[in-house]
C-alpha cells in the first residue's frame, strides 16, 4: 500500500478541532481532556483539563499563528471576566494557554513570565485523511511553559501585622 | 484549584444526583424508597509554597487519595454516605460557614507556615471552627515539629486558637498507606466531632 502524504494547506475549523481533541494526550499529556459541560466558546478554542486537573485553554489555526494567539489572549479574557461565573456554573477560568500553529506567534516572547506557551503544529493529508504533526516548539520562541497544578504556589496577600510578621520571620 | 467543574468525571456523580431535578421530567424519574445519601464535604486550605518539594506529597495526589480512603473507611459504618474534599478559595472566605472543621495542608517551610497562618486567620472569622494542619515537605521530622510548633504557637497567641496537628505525611512510598489511613481516621473523627451540620442529602436514586 502506498502512503499519499502532502501538507494541507486549508482545513475546515471543525476538522482541525477534532485533530486537536484526538490529540490532546500528545499535546497536554496523558490524562488531558476537554472540561465536561463547556459550551463552545469559539471556533478555535477549546477548554481543558491537563495531566495535572489544571484547566486549559487551547487556541489553534492551522494557517496564522497571529490569529491563533489573538483569539486565545481575546477568550483568555473573557473567560476570566467577572461575567464568566454568572454563566457557567461550577466555573473555573482556565490559568494557561496553549497556542497550535505552524509557526511561531509574532509577540510571543512579550509573554515570557506569563503561562502562555505554544507548540508547532502542521496539518497532512494521509491518504486522504487529515493527520497532525506536533513539533514541540524551540527554546527560543516559546513563553514560559504553563505550571503545573501541583508546582502553583498559593499566592495570597499579606493580612500579618507587625507581631505576625516577627513571629512568622523564621521558625 | 479542584473547582467541581475541573474534576474527573467519577467525581461529577453527586453533584449530578444535585442537581437532576434540573433536567429530569419529575413525571418519568425513577424513585425508590432508599434513604437519602448524605454526601460530606470537609473543605482544605492548600497553603502550598512555591518551594513545595517534587519529592512532597502533592495538593492533588493528597485530594484524592484522602477522598478514596475517607470513603472506603466509612462505607463499613454507613453506607449511604459519602465524602467529597473541596479546596477553599481564599477569596471566598465568607462561603463555607457550616462547616466547623477545616483541613489546612501546607509545605513544611516558613512560606507555608505563613501561607497556612494566613489562611486560618481569615477562615477564623466563624466562631468554634477548628483547622487541623497536615504538613508535608519537611527533610526531617525535627523540622516539621518546628514548622507545626511555630503555626500552633502563632495561632494560640494571635487568633486564640488551638491547632490540631495532623502531623506529617511524605510522599506515597511504603508507608503511605498506613499513614494514610492513620490520617483518614483522625480526619473523620475531627470531623465527626466538629461539623455536626456539616451534612447535605440528596436523593438516592
Amino acid at each position: 500500500m502506498t502512503l499519499q502524504i502532502h501538507a494541507v494547506a486549508e482545513i475546515d475549523s471543525s476538522d482541525l478541532r477534532n485533530l486537536v481533541v484526538d490529540n490532546l494526550g500528545a499535546l497536554l499529556g496523558e490524562g488531558a481532556r476537554l472540561v465536561e459541560n463547556m459550551p463552545q466558546i469559539d471556533d478555535c478554542c477549546i477548554a481543558t483539563s491537563d495531566t495535572y486537573d489544571g484547566p486549559m485553554l487551547l487556541s489553534f489555526d492551522a494557517v496564522d499563528p497571529q490569529r491563533a494567539l489573538l483569539t486565545g489572549l481575546a477568550r483568555m479574557d473573557q473567560l476570566n471576566s467577572e461575567m464568566a461565573p454568572l454563566f457557567l456554573q461550577d466555573y473555573h477560568p482556565p490559568t494557561g494557554l496553549l497556542v497550535l500553529a505552524p509557526a511561531a506567534p509574532p509577540g510571543l516572547s512579550l509573554f515570557r513570565s506569563c503561562p502562555i506557551s505554544w507548540q508547532h503544529i502542521q496539518v497532512l493529508s494521509v491518504n486522504g485523511e487529515f493527520g497532525m504533526v506536533i513539533t514541540p516548539a524551540d527554546e527560543k520562541t516559546t513563553a514560559a511553559e504553563p505550571i503545573p497544578l501541583e508546582r502553583r504556589p498559593t499566592i495570597v496577600e499579606s493580612v500579618l501585622n507587625p507581631e505576625e510578621e516577627q513571629h512568622f520571620s523564621q521558625l | 484549584m479542584h473547582n467541581p467543574a475541573w474534576r474527573p468525571a467519577q467525581l461529577h456523580t453527586e453533584r449530578l444526583a444535585s442537581i437532576q431535578h434540573h433536567f429530569i421530567d419529575e413525571s418519568t424519574a425513577v424513585r425508590n424508597s432508599e434513604k437519602p445519601r448524605v454526601i460530606h464535604t470537609l473543605p482544605i486550605h492548600m497553603a502550598v509554597a512555591a518551594g513545595h518539594p517534587d519529592n512532597a506529597l502533592q495538593p492533588h495526589y493528597l485530594v484524592n487519595a484522602l477522598t478514596r480512603q475517607l470513603n472506603v473507611q466509612t462505607s463499613s459504618i454507613a453506607a449511604l454516605s459519602s465524602w467529597q474534599l473541596e479546596a477553599i478559595p481564599l477569596e471566598h472566605r465568607a462561603t463555607y460557614t457550616n462547616q466547623g472543621f477545616i483541613l489546612v495542608f501546607a509545605t513544611a517551610d516558613i512560606e507555608g507556615v505563613r501561607l497556612a497562618y494566613t489562611g486560618i486567620k481569615r477562615l477564623s472569622s466563624t466562631p468554634s471552627r477548628q483547622f487541623g494542619v497536615l504538613f508535608s515537605g519537611a527533610r526531617d521530622a525535627e523540622f516539621a515539629r518546628r514548622c507545626q510548633e511555630r503555626l500552633a504557637s502563632g495561632a494560640k497567641q494571635f487568633l486564640g486558637i488551638h491547632l490540631h496537628e495532623l502531623g506529617h505525611l511524605s510522599a506515597p512510598g511504603p508507608d503511605f498507606s498506613a499513614d494514610l489511613a492513620r490520617l483518614a481516621v483522625e480526619v473523620h473523627r475531627l470531623c465527626k466531632t466538629h461539623s455536626i451540620h456539616n451534612q447535605a442529602e440528596v436523593v438516592h436514586t
